[in-house]
């Protein structure tokens, strides 16, 4: 087993993997927190009126490579924060721990899915024609 | 004998448990918010789908239900702030006024964001 390094000569009894996704758990919050206040913002304070957001404005939006990339962070982010949220839920109510590699498995593809139907998601907005008529 | 969290921990740890089930419990409900938008936000891919959805999520009652994501994400990220102060060494001694006065800056920022949205479903802000 790998071990994540020497604590006052001790191994820690803690896998790479575990380290890993502990810390980016950490830093995924503070990405959000940055990427979803932009969010949030733009699309709830700082519009004029308080109709309906339209696919116009949107499209407007993401016509800038600032918004796509911003869009792109927060669904990778927010997927991989969810995700490792609920392994840790699912783990503290002894659900998978005997088989943590297969859920991590499923987790890994619920969350590749995920990123590639949001990043679909956005080509009509970026290009500014929908998929389907 | 079952032991259960609210057994099993003594009552000066109770604030911590009930903030670590709040956290889960608000940490799955936008999960499942997140879910639900990007399906939402996907058809943009069908033309013209976009507008009436818009249109017809502009209700009352679902911007009463946004306000209640908009609680549940101010909680995460606010206790969650908590939570990275604790990793870094800081406040680990004042577990429980930090948790209390983040709390209150929550409700603040709550207010704000409520007379920003409440004239969408009343016709009128609360200041």
């Amino acid at each position: 087993m790998a071990v994540a390094g020497d604590v006052a000569g001790r191994k820690l009894p803690v896998r790479e993997t575990g380290v890993w996704a502990w810390a980016l758990q950490r830093l995924t919050a503070i990405l959000i927190a940055v990427f979803l206040s932009t969010h949030l913002w733009v699309l709830h304070f700082a519009r004029p009126g308080g109709g309906p957001v339209t696919l116009e404005e949107a499209r407007e939006r993401l016509s800038s490579p600032w918004y796509q990339t911003l869009y792109l962070l927060l669904l990778a982010t927010a997927i991989y924060h969810s995700l490792n949220g609920v392994r840790a839920v699912l783990l503290d109510l002894g659900i998978g721990v005997r088989s943590q590699r297969l859920m991590t498995g499923i987790l890994v593809a619920m969350g590749a899915i995920a990123f590639v139907y949001g990043a679909v998601a956005l080509v009509p907005y970026i290009t500014g024609q929908p998929l389907f008529r | 004998m079952k032991v259960t969290y609210s057994s099993a921990v003594p009552d000066k740890y109770k604030v911590g448990m009930w903030a670590f089930v709040l956290h889960r419990i608000s940490g799955l409900v936008i999960a499942l918010y997140g879910v639900a938008h990007l399906v939402v936000v996907s058809t943009a891919a069908v033309d013209g789908a976009f507008d009436r959805v818009m249109e017809a999520f502009h209700m009352p009652w679902v911007i009463a239900l946004e306000l209640l994501l908009i609680a549940a994400v101010l909680y995460h990220l606010l206790n969650g702030f908590r939570l990275l102060l604790f990793d870094i060494g800081v406040g680990v001694r004042q577990q429980k006024p930090l948790f209390w006065g983040l709390m209150g800056l929550g409700v603040v920022l709550m207010l704000f964001i409520a007379d920003a949205i409440l004239p969408l479903v009343l016709g009128r802000g609360i200041f």
